[in-house]
């Protein structure tokens, strides 16, 4: 009997330790095998993105060899599935850096290649000039007139050149916007006081409609830089007489700094047109501009966090709506 | 990089001769990271493109593919599992569930697939927005501006591929449209996300990076 319940005993004890070894080697396996699946997800990931450098993302996805296995893998309810798809996740993140670097070298370029054709003509006419001073043919009444024509031209080209670098730098992210929580009215003011003589001088009506207490987080320069713009923008297109109106309100996440004129309009096509760099309306002719104003106030605006908003109608107006968002100073 | 594309993608209802063509070869790419919206009248095929694109109906012709995947190839487990891990959805009237909090709201998605939450990417998804102080109210409590900031959080919180938005600033005032969408453009700037909007307004529609213009179940124009 003794022995019965001995041998009893033993026998559970068995069972027991044989129970869990097999547990322990069944759920080993398991682990094993889920991370080999993930460090093989891993592996074809990285091959597949050393592929890209060769061509495009879809070819290398196409082309890699686990593709087929990791299909199977995606969009199931496993854990397994979630760890690749967000190793799939990573991959594609790095891509597009990778691919956004190629592309910042790419608008680099463009932009050079932009810089160098808008100074192409005041060069040339430099040029021009310059040999025909030379000519000893020349009277003196002509030297006099092409030495103005190039002093006009030299005027020019630093216009440029300095409107061009300003630019750059605010591209180039060289300037560091000074975020402090001040009243808008000031930079407003500051904004207007640039335009005022251009406006008296064609009797347009400036408006400002702004609570003098209200205070936003903006960089104070920059902002009256990009108000100014639009200002300037505004008295520049809106015939003699007419009227340039300033408006502010505060929104729960944004406030709103609306410019409206009695202008010639902008035609929809043309609402995001006319904040690319360089462009002017075929119809801007004689106004001296580099079509830099607009572009510049949205970069101005953007990097602030903020967007610019148009909307307008030919013959009879624009508004620019410029939204600032309402954030705390930091400090 | 293209993170959506779709190839002469067809929707027809009915047959001949009342056959009526939703979607008539419609082929767009759109790249990764950018804000994009798709305008069009009422009728113009803008919905059943953005049904097609989150994979929520099933074209009659063409194909569309999310992040390298076909979407026709796979079943409907699979799709499913996908749309959860892969799009975000913002809905013209918020669809927030009115029992849940605004915290529990957001974080729904991410649960609803196992997966922990990200807390420093809420904390930052929720300043943006400007609604940190509203976590722990029930939607009721908030206004249509306030529910949308919601909706857009919940539909950032599992960053997927991209967030496909019907209508985002229909049911609200001008006012609270402008900040709604400068908030969508601010997002998809700030956390890198692809956003595709289809709206009738052509005044919001100028803030996205690229505007692609349907009519009659065609793509007629496409400016950046």
């Amino acid at each position: 009997m003794e022995i019965s319940i001995a041998a009893v005993c033993g026998l559970c004890l068995l069972f027991c330790v044989g129970g869990f070894l097999a547990s322990y080697i069944y759920f080993r396996r398991k682990i094993v095998d889920f991370t080999d699946e993930v460090c093989e997800s891993a592996q074809e990931i990285l091959r597949q993105s050393q592929g890209l450098r060769k061509g495009s993302r879809e070819t290398a996805l196409r082309e890699s060899q686990g593709y087929a296995r990791r299909w199977q893998l995606k969009n199931q309810d496993t854990l397994t599935s979630k760890a690749v798809m967000e190793l799939d996740k990573l991959e594609r993140i790095l891509s597009r850096q990778a691919a956004q670097n190629q592309s910042e070298k790419e608008e680099v370029q463009k932009v050079v290649s932009e810089i160098s054709h808008q100074l192409k003509t005041p060069v040339s006419n430099i040029r021009m000039y310059q040999d025909m001073l030379d000519d000893e043919e020349v009277t003196e009444e002509e030297k006099k007139r092409f030495e103005k024509i190039i002093r006009q031209q030299l005027d020019k080209l630093e216009f440029l050149v300095e409107s061009l670098i300003h630019s750059s730098r605010l591209e180039q992210e060289m300037i560091h916007l000074t975020l402090v929580e001040k009243p808008i009215f000031q930079t407003l003011a500051k904004a207007v006081g640039g335009i005022a003589a251009a406006a008296e001088k064609k009797k347009i009506e400036l408006r400002v409609d702004c609570p003098k207490s209200l205070k936003v987080v903006h960089d104070v320069k920059w902002t009256a830089e990009a108000v100014e713009n639009i200002l300037d923008n505004a008295v520049k297109y809106t015939p003699e007489k007419g009227e340039v109106s300033l408006l502010v309100k505060e929104g729960e996440m944004y406030t709103k700094i609306q410019i409206e004129d009695t202008g010639k309009g902008i035609a929809p096509e043309h609402y995001n047109d006319i904040f690319k760099r360089f462009y002017r309306e075929k119809t801007s002719g004689q106004e001296e501009g580099l079509g830099l104003g607009l572009y510049l106030a949205r970069r101005i605006i953007s990097l602030q966090g903020g967007y610019i908003m148009v909307e307008s109608k030919l013959g009879k107006g624009s508004r620019f709506e410029i939204l600032l968002p309402n954030k705390k100073e930091e400090r | 990089m293209y993170i959506l594309r779709t190839k002469d993608l067809t929707k027809y209802y009915g047959e001949e001769p009342i056959l009526v063509k939703a979607l008539d070869g419609v082929t767009l790419e759109i790249e990764e990271g950018t804000f994009t919206a798709i305008v069009g009248t009422s009728g113009s095929g803008k919905s059943t493109l953005l049904h097609m694109l989150g994979g929520l109906d099933v074209p009659t012709g063409g194909s569309v593919e999310v992040d390298g995947q076909e979407l026709g190839t796979m079943d409907r487990g699979e799709l499913t599992v996908f749309r959860r891990r892969k799009i975000g959805f913002i809905f013209q009237n918020y669809n927030l569930l009115p029992n849940l909090t605004v915290y529990d709201n957001i974080v729904l998605p991410v649960e609803l697939d196992g997966r922990r939450v990200d807390r420093e990417y809420l904390k930052s998804i929720v300043k943006v927005l400007g609604i940190q102080e509203k976590l722990k109210q029930k939607p009721n409590k908030l206004s249509g501006g306030q529910q949308q900031r919601v909706a857009i959080a919940r539909a950032l919180i599992a960053k997927p591929a991209i967030i496909l938005a019907d209508e985002p600033t229909g049911n609200l005032d001008s006012h609270t449209s402008q900040e709604v969408i400068g908030l969508l453009k601010e997002t998809s700037r700030n956390f890198e996300q692809t956003i595709v909007m289809i709206t009738h307004d052509e005044a919001i529609a100028q803030v996205a990076d690229c505007t692609i213009r349907i009519e009659d179940g065609k793509i007629v124009e496409s400016r950046w």
